[in-house]
């Protein structure tokens, strides 16, 4: 049994209605209606209050299912009165309708106003007398968030359309068109004109799909006198991280992203975003995540106010494959992650990654570990253990400037300022490579490369810069 | 006499637990232990046929070993090729480089996924200064981070391959670390299935159980060249281990 509830737009917009409904809803101040758990829309969260399993279909249009309740108070013409005394309660006029089922429910809210309650079996009856342009009014047949908005805008003008269509066939209820024979109907206007028939007639094309209520989860502390330093912080983000984490395991839910917020003894407000990279709840490692960030990024000045609000995700449900090798647990990742990162910098601790430019040595970090969850990369290679590696370079972040003796073209001799890079007299030398590019900008690069062996018994990379005739060495092969 | 026997045992014993059982070496026995072959579970193959062959299949899991040797003797070479076997078999691995020398492109034509690899870069050559040319203090600070670094990664579990990259840092700087640093690591990674590879200019430190792989020119000429063309490096590697008088030897080749 499903019941439906509807705002006619006819008591003024969505915003209105919302006023009204805050204005009779009890209010505890800041932020107190999202921490009970109360929904933005007055309609939804009156639904709530008597079945946990609502959809809203679009403001103002609410279905719930109301199995079971009738234990509680009684016939579904009883239940049909609760919910308009409730809705009264709030300020709110409502279609109410229960039906067997939430497509009959649904077009009989649109249509009728006050409370219809239909008997099982009677929803073609119901809606017989019903006319077709109520079916204009129904809210698109899968509502969910990842349906794009044009597809929705689509599926509209095809109803209108058909609506439009049976209307010059004469057609002018709903019993008109429950009444059609299936096999023509579906040769004229194909599995479209059958679905409108099977509308028309009451009968659900998919289940009510339950949504959750959209709750931000937040903790804020006041604290009675500042506190300065990572130390004493650390209490204070633990007395707020463990009932957070507590919320969070309630609605099944973890953290994604953390919103920090501190006021600052200045009166200054110092906002942080921290990522996490996986969905996580548990409260010790988000109070570490936090305290690293912190060490890596220190605040300004004492803090006499913590705000903390999380965006939550599905938690991860984690299902080892027997097959690909076992990774650390997220939490653990990121944790070593933040350490070393408040160690080294953040720009230093990543993956390396390759940038698709000609230009040498260049290089970027990327998030690790990557996302592939392929499996081993070379493992289906039998030749890769038998072939001969390839030189590796290390290279010189920033090249070494040189001073190279030429003769005939050839560099005959290496010498540099630097201790620790001998140079000497060149042994072999192979080259030149030229390479150059990106010439319109001022970074470009325009070279000649040249691999020497020298006497001190290194083999290095050097390169001429053509553009302003200087050496440099590049990185050792080793 | 009978106490004595006791306490051997007892330290035997405890030598298995720790799986250190393969260094026990009796007492007046001047011939080699017999060597067995590894299980494949406790070995991390370096990629490199002939080196893991003389390896007994690889550096083993658990302990801490290094590769050693002068400027272009192949030391990032292997470093790159155990790195890519590694990352090859879906394993996680991490590099410690304190003087940011590491080169993603060439790592990467060696045959490293470089997504399961975790890069620590130093500050070493980023800021234009060649380590050796700095204070010792800053050279100092750069190798305690480092360590921090190394010390973090190794105790958080979870990867294959670990190396700390310092072979172009001067072997009188690593010397002043004090050796417990060492003994410090190995006690982290006992008994893991880690292994933490150290590059260097000279013999640093090795666990009882782990190897050294003292690489150096083959013939002592630096590379294969033709008039034209740079072809690679012929590495000659020699392995040394705890109470092994026989070393095993190999020579490798690198294409360029």
């Amino acid at each position: 049994m499903f019941a439906c509830l509807f705002q006619p737009s006819s008591q003024g917009s969505l915003f209105e209605v919302v006023a009204r409904a805050a204005a009779v809803l009890p209010c505890h101040g800041d932020g107190a209606a999202h921490d009970s758990g109360v929904a933005a829309d007055p309609i939804e969260a009156l639904a709530r209050e008597f079945s946990p399993r609502v959809q809203g279909h679009q403001p103002g249009l609410v279905s719930l299912d109301i199995a079971g309740l009738g234990r509680l108070l009684g016939t579904p013409a009883d239940i049909g009165g609760e919910l308009r005394r409730a809705a009264a309660d709030r300020g709110l006029r409502l279609h109410i309708a229960l039906a067997p089922t939430r497509t009959a429910a649904m077009l009989l809210a649109l249509a009728r106003a006050g409370v219809t309650v239909v008997p099982p079996g009677g929803e073609r009856e119901a809606l017989a007398l019903l006319p077709l342009s109520v079916l204009r009014q129904l809210p698109p047949r899968r509502p969910d968030a990842r349906r794009s908005k044009s597809r929705e805008r689509q599926q509209a003008d095809t109803g209108s359309a058909v609506v439009d269509l049976l209307r010059r066939w004469g057609l002018r209820t709903l019993g008109d068109l429950a009444g059609l024979p299936v096999r023509p109907l579906s040769e004229r206007l194909g599995q479209d004109g059958v679905m409108w028939q099977r509308l028309a007639r009451g009968e659900d094309l998919q289940p009510l799909i339950a949504t959750e209520p959209d709750v931000p989860i937040e903790e804020t502390l006041d604290l009675e006198w500042p506190v300065e330093g990572l130390e004493p912080l650390s209490f204070v983000l633990a007395r707020m991280c463990e009932p957070l984490s507590d919320r969070l395991a309630v609605l099944d839910l973890a953290a994604v992203v953390l919103h920090l917020s501190f006021r600052l003894v200045s009166r200054e407000t110092e906002t942080r975003e921290l990522q996490l990279p996986a969905p996580m709840r548990d409260p010790k490692v988000l109070r570490t995540l936090i305290l690293l960030h912190l060490e890596s990024h220190p605040l300004p000045g004492g803090v006499d106010r913590v705000a903390l609000r999380v965006d939550t995700a599905p938690a991860r449900v984690t299902q080892f494959s027997l097959l690909s090798r076992a990774r650390p647990f997220p939490e653990q990742m990121a944790t070593l992650l933040a350490r070393l990162s408040a160690l080294l910098g953040d720009s230093r601790v990543g993956a390396p990654a390759l940038v698709d430019s000609h230009r040498p040595g260049v290089c970027a970090m990327a998030r690790f570990p990557g996302g592939s969850e392929t499996g081993p990369a070379s493992a289906d290679d039998p030749t890769a253990s038998t072939r001969e590696p390839r030189v590796a370079i290390r290279r010189f972040r920033v090249p070494v400037p040189a001073r190279v003796m030429v003769k005939e073209g050839r560099p005959v001799r290496v010498t540099t300022e630097r201790r620790g890079l001998d140079g000497g007299v060149v042994a072999s030398a192979v080259g030149p490579w030229r390479t150059s590019g990106e010439w319109w900008r001022v970074e470009g690069w325009n070279r000649d490369e040249w691999d020497v062996s020298l006497a001190d018994g290194g083999v290095y990379r050097v390169h001429r810069d053509r553009s302003r005739d200087r050496w440099f060495i590049d990185g050792i092969v080793d | 006499m009978a106490k004595s026997a006791l306490a051997r045992t007892d330290l035997e014993a405890l030598l298995r637990a720790r799986k250190l059982d393969r260094t026990l070496h009796q007492p007046g026995d001047t011939a080699a232990p017999e060597r067995t072959p590894r299980p494949s579970d406790t070995v991390l193959p370096t990629g490199l046929t002939l080196l893991d062959q003389r390896l007994d299949g690889g550096l083993p899991r658990g302990q801490m070993s290094e590769v050693v040797g002068p400027r272009s003797s192949g030391r990032a070479t292997l470093m790159c090729a155990a790195l890519a076997a590694a990352t090859g078999r879906g394993e996680l691995t991490a590099l410690v480089d304190p003087l940011d020398t590491f080169d993603p492109e060439s790592a990467a034509a060696t045959g490293v996924d470089l997504e399961r690899l975790l890069w620590l870069r130093g500050e070493g050559t980023t800021m234009g200064a060649w380590p050796q040319r700095e204070a010792g203090k800053g050279l100092e600070r750069l190798l305690e981070r480092a360590l921090k670094a190394l010390n973090l990664v190794l105790q958080a579990g979870g990867f294959d391959l670990i190396v700390l990259d310092v072979a172009e840092v001067p072997p009188e700087a690593i010397r002043r670390l004090p050796f417990t640093t060492w003994f410090r690591l190995q006690r982290v990674i006992e008994g893991s299935r880690t292994v933490c590879l150290l590059l260097g200019p000279a013999p640093m430190a090795r666990s009882a159980e782990g190897v050294s792989i003292h690489l150096a020119p083959a013939h002592g000429e630096r590379g294969r060249w033709t008039p034209r063309l740079f072809l690679g490096l012929d590495i000659h590697a020699r392995i040394v281990r705890a109470r092994d008088p026989e070393e095993g030897q190999c020579r490798l080749s690198a294409r360029a």
